[in-house]
């Protein structure tokens, strides 16, 4: 797999990018793994990348792990393209199974992650625009509320109710069923 | 443009300064954000989240979030005729709570302007529209819309459906399913008379009304498809005009006559005949207040009893559904007494004037007319 392409993935290897943390930390990565983000693929096209790119409200934490999604489904993207210039024989669509088989492990394994720093990596995903990402965290906030009474959303995520009791009894009227 | 995007972001972000802690975890997400997670929920989850708090109230009843959010069924057209009113007839909107305004404006004024419109068939919130002009002698159009969003399109011409005898209409249904496909299909069951219409071969032939082809639209292509072998075993069928219809799974569902469900594809693909549960039609094959619907992902039929007298308290109206759908079986759901459903004072008044509207698609409950 690694032989197909890897001249331009030498090219690849060789530009670098630095991302900075809200709190200063820096963190040199491939284009491959930065242009995951569309917001910095962006950037990249308009060469305003020289001197690193800072990233004003994502911290260390987080942005450690986002670049740990990124290496792993960048690996992935290089792998489809891959497999795409190459014959697709049996054995081949083995290797390409085993590899989702491991990536869709590696998203489980990645989401087991505290609430706090879910919601966080939800926000850094939209801010730097990692589709995949976004799908993966927004869709565990979901399976989250699926299937919850509103009184266990409100406590699992500290909202407060500010609906009047007749705004309350007027949502139940209208969707009756649903509270069946 | 990416130069702009990115002040937008930038700007957002200062706004949203991080303090750490579930406390302030999804006040912070973007409306944008909120949306794209409730938009993954099952329809019963999204009426739950509704009185969670304001702000996911006002999410959910937004009509710009409502377009990508699961929906359920709204309400219900219905026509009313008074002859000392002005105008004699007219249109409303009935809410499925009965309360509140109508959620959609039933005049439909956002559709170009014609004679006259018709409403034919709704399919998961778009509506089949027959746009009658006043040319001499008519024509139409059919006109698919959403009254949510108040969008339309103007169906081509089939080369059919302005072929009207005696004021008569063709059968036209609309296949449309959100969930499987942007796009929909409408299909037009063109009956024998009208497709040999300009054939002087054929002239003298004694037409019975069967359906001679399917014709389907499809709003992907462009363009209608017309099916003269829609049944390849050579079955022949003839429906109701007001035939309800189902669309499930890329799948349309009516009831023609002699107790027959028929199943055609979007080619116009005669696929199945499931048989009815009931084996009671009457002399022309018809079964009274028949019906096909969908609820909860299943295909249910209903019908009345055909042996029913007037003031007869035994009268009754069936309801089976078909869990298994590769399978001919079906199980009763209810047998319901409209006597003791609508209670004997409102039943007195009405008699023998409801019929089956809907089946609640989430939740299985009966829906009627008076």
């Amino acid at each position: 797999m690694a032989s197909a392409g890897s001249g331009d993935e030498k090219a690849a290897a060789a530009a670098m990018i630095t991302l900075i943390s809200s709190d200063n930390e820096k963190f040199e990565v491939t284009e491959a793994t930065a242009t995951l983000s569309q917001t910095i693929r962006h950037m990249i096209e308009d060469g305003c990348t020289d001197g690193g790119v800072p990233l004003p409200n994502v911290t260390s934490k987080i942005l450690a792990r986002v670049i740990e999604y990124c290496k792993k489904h960048a690996t992935a993207a290089a792998g489809e393209e891959g497999s795409s210039s190459s014959f697709s024989d049996a054995a081949f669509l083995e290797v390409d199974r085993a590899f989702l088989e491991e990536l869709e492990e590696f998203d489980d394994a990645f989401l087991e992650v505290d609430r706090a720093t879910l919601f966080d990596l939800i926000l850094a995903a939209n801010y730097l625009d990692i589709k995949g990402l976004l799908n993966l965290t927004c869709q565990k906030v979901a399976d989250s509320v699926k299937g919850k009474t509103p009184e266990q959303i409100r406590e699992m995520y500290n909202i407060v109710n500010d609906l009047t009791p007749e705004e309350e009894a007027e949502i139940r009227r209208e969707t009756q069923w649903a509270f069946e | 443009m990416a130069g702009g995007a990115k002040k937008k972001r930038v700007a957002r972000s200062s706004k949203s300064k991080k303090k750490g802690g579930v406390q302030d975890a999804v006040s912070e997400l973007t409306d944008d954000v909120l949306a794209d997670i409730l938009s993954r929920l099952p329809i019963k989850s999204l009426c739950h989240c509704k009185l969670v708090c304001r702000r996911w109230r006002n999410l959910i009843s937004h009509p710009e979030h409502r377009k990508k959010l699961p929906q359920t069924l709204a309400g219900f057209f219905y026509g009313s005729y008074d002859r000392n009113g002005f105008p004699e007839w007219a249109r409303h909107f009935i809410n499925v709570s009965g309360a509140g305004h109508p959620l959609i404006e039933p005049s439909l004024s956002f559709l170009p302007v014609y004679e006259r419109i018709d409403m034919v068939d709704s399919c998961n919130g778009l509506l089949l529209c027959r746009g009658w002009k006043s040319t001499h002698p008519v024509t139409m159009d059919y006109v698919v819309c959403n009254p949510a969003t108040e969008k339309w399109v103007v169906v081509p011409e089939s080369g059919f459906s302005s072929k009207v005898k005696y004021y008569e209409v063709r059968i036209a249904r609309l296949g449309f399913d959100p969930a499987i496909s942007p796009h929909f299909h409408v299909f037009e069951f063109i009956p024998d008379d009208v497709w040999y219409m300009d054939d002087e071969k054929m002239n003298g032939n004694s037409f019975d009304g069967r359906i001679e082809v399917v014709a389907v639209y499809s709003s992907k292509a462009g363009i209608w498809s017309f099916n003269e072998d829609h049944f390849k075993w050579g079955d022949q069928f003839a429906m109701r005009t007001d035939s309800k219809s189902v669309f499930l799974n890329g799948v349309l569902h009516l009831t023609s006559y002699y107790g027959m469900i028929l199943a055609f594809d979007v080619k116009g693909n005669g696929l199945r005949c499931i048989p009815v549960p009931t084996p009671d039609y009457d002399d022309y094959g018809d079964i009274p207040d028949c019906g096909v619907y969908l609820s909860q992902g299943h295909l249910y039929f209903a019908a009345g009893n055909i042996y029913k007298e007037p003031h007869d308290s035994e009268s009754e109206l069936s309801v089976w559904v078909l869990k298994d759908y590769n399978s001919e079986n079906w199980s009763l759901k209810h047998n319901v007494n409209p006597l003791h459903m609508f209670g004997e004072h409102y039943y007195s008044q009405f008699e023998d004037n409801f019929s089956v509207i809907s089946i609640h698609p989430e939740h299985g409950s009966l829906a009627e007319e008076h």
